[in-house]
This record gives structure tokens, sequence and C-alpha cells, in this order.
């Protein structure tokens, strides 16, 4: 992307700092604190942007935008979370939304429906997709039925679907009982095998791409990035039994129908206030926000945050299997993520932990409004 | 005015010292005043903060999971440091007195100790993998019901604990070695003709001979225990948060967690001082408890 953009015009060099994935959180952490000379970054997990704001490390890119005379389409598609405190603070160069992925020939192995069929037929709800991966699993030919990754986020959808905030931006907790219900359906799944045992895969650090790969998994909830990844396994020949032409893309299940929403956040850079060179950060941001930046997102496979563009489509076409899949990928949805503002990377936290605990038996039903609600409070009691 | 020779020698000695003294400087002592003074304020890293006082210091012990990530601690703590100074101890006693291969052995058990934690963490991350892991696999093989190790919260800190004592008990072996070699063969001779058996000398010769290195060794597993982090965050999920349903959370990972994501810095800044007068405290007790027990004069 940065070689793409330093070829593509004379005036400004991006000199690219490269940190790895892994640790990425923390080593920007302590690059932004250390006052390490920066002009701009990328933002991995989007609810630290609150803090970075709030420490005074993050430009405010409204009188960037409007001098530049551009129209930002990615800005105007995730609006919500790319403004804080009445300031567009971020441009989206990456889309952001959960889909799920399935593998066509474990369903026609198991003699089962895929799940465009329910989709189709309007009952695709979080029911539909338990009772499915059961029954992939009920063939006893060895699939597990479904994947959820470990990330307390993916814990979250269905609450986000109720448009629960869990903690709203002014302090209160707000939830009408979904994540409990959510845990339960985990729990249930993973006795059943059914689903992949989430703390499994965190410990032993099994990615959901290994598990994709393996031939092995009916279905998979995972970001709008997955087709690239897909790409790369069929292209390295990682993937066993099957090919990227024999997976498809749907919609997350949610429970109204006619009322869809889905969650997820797009991937978003930002403009350090201590920048000495501010117009050209924001020129390099600005790019990678744009169609420029978009072609070189799709061509790898992931969802720009910027998707009109017919050329820009037909990229993202060809790394996807099919037509349906592309319509499901590209479609216009709505989205919701639970407590999305500065509590939000104590929240995710509290409710991985939580999380574990239920699935471990650690915390029975009868405990956990206590227990949780109490998590909210503290949470909500000792953030500055 | 001509110099005097100790003037002269204080400057020499004083050109030696100043190096090491800047870096203590700078890379302990300011550090640690920095600490000491963000402990009182809400400091999440940027210019904005102010004083709170005692607020982070109520927050720890009345607000959050403190007291359990303590206790988890001590837990370590304890466990670690009992286990590496019997096992540094007991093949210290079999390997003190030159042998057939006793140099291949006390290497063997000295080199995990030279390894770094990170790649030692990673190896045992393989081998106690619930699955397909090696250690399973030889349960197996045995006869013998496998684990679920990391993957559980009932044994995830006894894989840490193990795996802990497995890398260290080798230095404190090499310590007590030193040690036991320093003991005058004439108190065994002397215990010999008094008619003592092998268990009265082991208590009334070797332990007070050691007992000067036996007081260093276990101050500094004490330190060590406390200090627990590295196979934390590299065996049980790093970022993502630690052991199965919080079962490996130790105070320093949980000073790393609120420094490094949640930009509490203030707030990890008054766990850690609380953390360091914990361990003050305790190698003080330990301090004025050796002159009980510590003898240096055994000759």
């Amino acid at each position: 992307m940065i070689d793409e953009f330093n070829k593509s015009q004379s005036k400004i060099h991006v000199d690219a700092h490269i940190l790895p994935a892994a640790d990425y959180e923390v080593k920007l952490t302590t690059m932004l604190s250390g006052g390490v000379e920066m002009d701009c970054f990328m933002e991995k997990r989007q609810t630290d942007m609150f803090s970075q704001y709030d420490n005074g490390f993050i430009e405010p890119l409204d009188d960037l935008m409007a001098k530049s005379g551009q129209s930002f389409p990615g800005v105007d598609a995730y609006k919500s979370a790319v403004t804080y405190d009445g300031h567009v603070i971020c441009l989206p160069w990456r889309g952001g939304t959960y889909f799920l992925y399935y593998n066509k020939k474990i369903f026609a192995d198991c003699g089962l429906p895929t799940p465009d069929t329910f989709v189709e037929n309007k009952t695709w709800t979080w029911d539909t997709f338990e009772k499915l991966a059961n029954q992939i699993t009920d063939t006893g030919k060895g699939y597990v039925g479904a994947s959820t990754y470990f990330w307390a986020n993916c814990a979250e959808f269905e609450a986000a679907q109720h448009q629960q905030e869990l903690i709203t931006s002014d302090g209160k907790i707000q939830d009408d009982g979904s994540m409990l219900r959510a845990f339960q359906r985990r729990k249930r799944m993973e006795e059943n095998k059914s689903m992949w045992s989430l703390i499994d895969m965190k410990i032993t650090k099994t990615h959901y791409s290994k598990q994709f790969y393996d031939g092995k998994l009916g279905m998979l909830i995972i970001g709008e990035w997955f087709p690239g990844q897909v790409s790369t396994g069929d292209r390295d020949g990682l993937m066993k039994g099957f090919t990227k032409a024999d997976y498809g893309i749907v919609p997350i299940p949610c429970d109204d129908v006619n009322n869809y929403i889905t969650s997820g956040l797009p991937t978003s850079n930002h403009v350090t206030t201590s920048s000495k060179k501010k117009d050209a950060a924001f020129e390099f941001i600005s790019w990678m926000a744009g169609e420029g930046g978009a072609k070189v997102a799709a061509s790898y496979g992931v969802m720009p945050a910027m998707t009109d563009s017919p050329a820009v489509r037909e990229i993202i076409g060809a790394n996807l299997p099919d037509k349906k899949s592309l319509d499901y990928y590209l479609a216009s949805y709505t989205h919701y993520n639970c407590a999305f503002n500065k509590y939000g990377t104590r929240v995710t936290d509290l409710i991985q932990n939580l999380e574990e605990e239920y699935l471990l038996g650690k915390l029975p039903d009868g405990q956990f409004d206590a227990r949780y609600r109490s998590g909210l409070q503290e949470i909500i009691d000792t953030t500055n | 005015m001509k110099k005097s020779v100790s003037q002269g020698k204080w400057w020499i000695i004083m050109s030696f010292l100043l190096p090491s003294f800047i870096g203590f400087a700078v890379f302990i002592f300011l550090p640690m005043l920095t600490t000491l003074g963000m402990a009182f304020t809400n400091y999440s890293g940027g210019t904005k903060w102010k004083f709170i006082g005692l607020t982070n210091f109520r927050m720890a012990f009345f607000k959050s999971q403190f007291p359990s990530y303590l206790y988890l601690t001590f837990k370590f703590m304890f466990v670690t440091v009992f286990f590496q100074i019997v096992l540094g101890l007991g093949f210290a006693l079999i390997l003190a007195k030159p042998s057939k291969g006793c140099g291949f052995f006390r290497s063997a058990f000295y080199i995990p100790n030279i390894l770094s934690s990170v790649a030692v963490g990673l190896a045992f991350n393989f081998i106690f993998e619930p699955s397909a892991g090696l250690m399973n696999q030889l349960l197996a093989s045995v006869g013998l019901p496998t684990s679920k190790f990391l993957t559980s919260d009932k044994s995830a800190l006894g894989v840490i604990m193990a795996v802990t004592i497995w890398q260290n008990f080798g230095y404190y072996m090499v310590l007590f070695i030193g040690g036991l070699q320093n003991i005058n063969p004439s108190l065994y001779e002397a215990s010999n003709m008094d008619g003592a058996n092998k268990w009265q000398q082991f208590w009334s010769v070797t332990i007070p001979g050691l007992s000067p290195v036996l007081f260093f060794a276990i101050t500094m597993a004490v330190i060590r225990g406390f200090q627990v982090f590295d196979f934390v965050y590299v065996m049980t999920g790093g970022q993502a948060g630690g052991g199965p349903g919080g079962s490996t959370t130790v105070l320093a990972f949980d000073i790393y967690r609120n420094a490094f994501q949640y930009y509490r810095m203030g707030y990890a800044a008054s766990e850690s001082l609380i953390l360091m007068v914990i361990i003050l405290a305790i190698t003080a007790i330990q301090q004025i408890g050796q002159k009980k027990w510590v003898v240096y004069d055994a000759v």
C-alpha cells in the first residue's frame, strides 16, 4: 500500500515503520506516550482512539478535510466510527463488517442446505445457525459445525444487534440479557462439539484461517478481510480438500431479520498532533481512504472503506468465489458496535474474561448478572 | 597545591563507579521516582493529568480485582520458591562432589536458566498443547490420563509454575554447589567422630554452613517470584488477556495491561508501588529473620 502511494506521486515519500501485529497496540501506546516522531499511524484496536484523542495524540481532521476539497465516502459510510467529540478524527481505509464464511463441500457432504438458503428465506437467525452447526457435527464425519473467534467483540454480536451499548458514553450500564444468551449458546455448542473451543483456540493460538483451511470447519464468523486470507491459502496450497471456489459468504445471523444489523468497525488512520507535516500526512491517509488505496486493498482481498467505485468493485469481485457472495459482501448494512467509547477496551476484556469463566463452568447463570454488572460498574468507576 | 595520594585514588575510584552510577540513576532511580509520583495521578500517557491523592490505591484495594491478582502472585511465589530451593539444594547435594558425569548433569540443569524465557515459553506451549502436544502423547502412550494443561483454569498456573521451576532451579543448584564446596571438611570429620549420622550432619553442619547462600537464594527467588510476567504473557494469551478465566493474571501482568492496554498508567504505577512495598517488606523481614538462622562464621 505504502509502496504504491510512493510510486503514485513524487511530492511525498512515506517512510513506514512496521510494528508486529501481536504487539501492535502496546508498541503504539509506548511510541505515542514516549513522543516518538510520527506523522500518522494506523489504529488496530479502534476503541483505543478515545484515550489517544483525550491524551492529545490525535489531530482532528475537519479542517484538513475541508481544505482538501475532496469527498470522503468512507467517512460518510462509517460516520459514527470515525467521529469523536464532534470531530472526524480518522479516515477509514478498510471496511468493517463481520460475515459468515462457509465451506460448500462440507454442506454438500452432509446433505444440508447452505446458509444462503436461510438468508433468502429470511430465517437466518442465531437459532438457525446453532441448529445448522449441530447438524454438521452430528453427521459424525469429523466436522466442526462452526467457529466464532475468541475475540470478545465476537461475543457481542447479539448485544450489538439488540443495540445494547453495554456501557454508554455517559457511563450507564445497558444490556437486555443478550450477552448471557450469547454465552449460553456458545456453551451449548461447545458441549455439542459444534463450536470450536474458545479457550483452546486462544491459548494454543490456533488461527481461524487454519481452522478453515483444514477443511473440517463448516462455518466461520470473522471479518471482511478473510477473502484475502482464503486467496492466500488457495495460492499457497494450504487449503485441504477444497479450493477458493468452494466457499461462500453470507451476512452473520440476526434474530430480527426485517431489521438487519451487523457489527464491525473500519480500520482507520490518524494524523498525530505532534506531526510537523500534517498536510503531507493527511494527503497520504486521504489516498489510502480514496480510490487509489481502495484498489490496492481490494487486490489483497480485504474490503476497502470506499467501495462505490466500479473499478474497485471489479477487483473485489475477482477475489470472491461467486456472484451471490459478492452481492452479500458489498450490500449496504446497518452497523452497531457495543461499547464503542472510552470504556470499550476494558469492556471487551471484561467480556472475554467472563465468557471464559462461563464456558469453564465457574460462573453459573444465577451469578452472571451480578458479576457482569459489578464488572461494568468497576470500569465506569475507575476509568478517567 | 600538591594532590594527596588518597585524593588521587578517590578520583580513580569515582571514575570507575561513575558509568554504572549514571546507568543506575537514569534507568533505575529516576524511573522509580517517576513511578512514585505517577501513582498519585491519573496520568494516561499524554500531557493532561492531575494529582488525585490516594484514589488509585483505594481503587486497587476496594474497587478492582487487585486482591485476587495479589493472591495469585503470592501463590505463585510460595510454590516456585519452595520447589526451586528444594530441588536446587537436592541436586546440589547429589552433584557437589566430583564424580563421573557430574559436569554433564550440572550443565544440563543449569542450561535452561540461560535460555530466553520467551523461547522456553513457546517451546512449552507446544509441549503442553492439549490435543497433539508431546506431553499428552507421552501420557497417553503409557496409559495415563491426558490433561488440558494451559487451557484449563485449574492447571494453567500450575504449568507456568512448573516451567518456572524447571528453568530456574539449576541456577540455585549452582549457587548451592559453590556454598557446599566452601564448607570446611573438618566440620564433617569432627561430626563423624562425634557419632553424627548423615541426617544430623545435614542439619547441624550443611545447613548452617550453607545458610548465607541459602538466605541469598531465597531472597532472590522471592523477588523473582513476585515479578513473574514473561511466562504468563507468552504461554497464556499475551495481549489476549492471560489464562482461562483470569487464572494466570498475576500482579505484574495486570500492571502491564493497565499501563499499556488501558492507558491507565497512574493506576499501574500505584500497583507497581504496592508490589515494590510488598517485596521490600518481605525482604526486610527476611533480613531481620536471618539473624536467627544464618551463620556467617562457620569455619
